[in-house]
């Protein structure tokens, strides 16, 4: 077991309930060194040993699969900060304090909030090139599951490429920074049909009343006639002002 | 012949994913859709509203499916212990829309529920579910220390 001391913070982390009740309740605690998950009530067929109550234990630097399914198993994350050297290559989740809170800053000077860059061009155009659009929508409140905000993130690309993996991921803005609150595991396509609309989302639950600034982001990797290629950063939506009903 | 991603025009999209009646119709369609697949491996469907249930054939055979409607284009999926996807459908068929292969894929036992241990200890859970459109969740390829458990075909009944 962990050992706390006063620098824990215990992480505000919505209870994750599954049918059965698989996962629930799930506890982390963090202080820059440690990640406690405990999980109780795992069904003993997955987990080798029924209704375990299993304590996992993670220290930095979190690299591979541990990491990715720190981030992944467990959606939502709130208030967990990661170390900057995760290495994981899949549905990694980056620090965001210094990039978007320095977009933050810089935007919000010009009243952008945390919008990111729109608009973008294709370079390279010529003949056979493929280039895919990343659009990321605002973030809303779900009308038809109230409780959830969603941002969903659109890919389109011009030619037929191999094979396409789309990241989304929901920012909010908390204690003066933009935290993920969910980065989904990627969506992979193939093949891809040109000018068709790809879609994936994240999504975080919120509290009947909560209110607060999200923005939703997206980036797009794929492979085409072989070569691979990805997005040089994310691109985000426009900041906004949710409020759940 | 290169790739490249960029940003697209920021969205214009306010229409906060509210299902109108084009969306409730779609909706419906695809229940109709899900149901007959249900029925045809012998299985059952029951449509309430907002919420599909997909029950598998007599004798426990497979994984009993839930499907929400969450809003315009969105529905959630949940099944076994670990899938719980949003998941996509357009308004006209042809178009990118997953959720039926995603259910279809479930039924047809394509779906896995992955346990990643390490140094024995049981670390989390995810799912893998590829379909004729893709995959979702997590390439078993990159889950180097995996328990894999393969959802029961439907049609193993």
């Amino acid at each position: 077991m962990a050992t706390r001391s006063p620098t824990h913070q215990r992480a505000h982390l919505p209870t994750c309930v599954h049918d059965g009740g698989v996962v629930a309740p799930v506890e982390r605690f963090r202080d820059g060194l440690t990640v406690r998950t405990t999980v109780h009530g795992l069904p003993g067929e997955i987990a080798g040993r029924p209704d375990a109550t299993t304590r996992i234990r993670h220290k930095p630097p979190y690299r591979g699969a541990a990491c990715r399914l720190a981030c992944i198993a467990f959606p939502p994350q709130r208030n967990l900060e990661y170390h900057p050297s995760m290495t994981s290559n899949l549905a990694q989740p980056r620090r965001p304090t210094r990039s978007v809170t320095l977009a933050v800053v810089v935007l919000a000077i010009v009243g952008l909030g945390c919008q990111g860059a729109g608009g973008g061009s294709p370079e390279e155009a010529g003949p056979g090139n493929a280039h895919c659009s990343v659009t990321a929508d605002y973030p809303h409140e779900s009308s038809g599951t109230p409780g959830w905000v969603v941002a969903k993130v659109r890919v389109v690309c011009t030619n037929t490429i191999d094979s396409l993996a789309i990241d989304a991921k929901l920012h909010r803005f908390a204690n003066g920074k933009w935290v993920d609150v969910d980065v989904a595991a990627p969506r992979v396509v193939s093949p891809v049909t040109p000018n068709e609309k790809y879609t994936h989302q994240a999504q975080a639950p919120c509290a009947k009343g909560e209110r607060g600034s999200y923005c939703g982001a997206g980036r797009g990797s794929g492979v085409y006639g072989g070569n691979p290629a990805k997005s040089a950063d994310w691109t985000y939506s426009a900041e906004r002002t949710v409020e759940c009903a | 012949m290169r790739l490249s991603f960029v940003p697209g025009a920021l969205s214009e999209d306010d229409s906060d994913g509210a299902i109108n009646p084009q969306w409730e119709a779609r909706w419906a369609e695809i229940c109709d859709r899900l149901t007959a697949e249900a029925e045809g491996r012998g299985g059952r469907g029951y449509r309430d509203g907002d919420n599909l249930t997909l029950v598998p054939p007599h004798g426990g055979q497979g994984e009993r499916i839930r499907v929400q409607l969450v809003e315009a284009e969105s529905a959630r999926v949940r099944a076994g212990w670990t899938i719980d996807v949003f998941e996509h459908f357009s308004l006209v068929d042809g178009s990118y829309s997953p959720l039926v292969p995603v259910v279809v894929a479930i039924m047809d036992g394509a779906a896995q529920e992955i346990a990643e241990t390490s140094g024995g200890r049981w670390v989390g859970v995810c799912h893998y579910i590829p379909h004729a459109a893709g995959s979702v969740g997590l390439p078993p390829e990159l889950s180097p220390d995996r328990l894999v458990r393969s959802l029961p075909s439907w049609r193993s009944a």
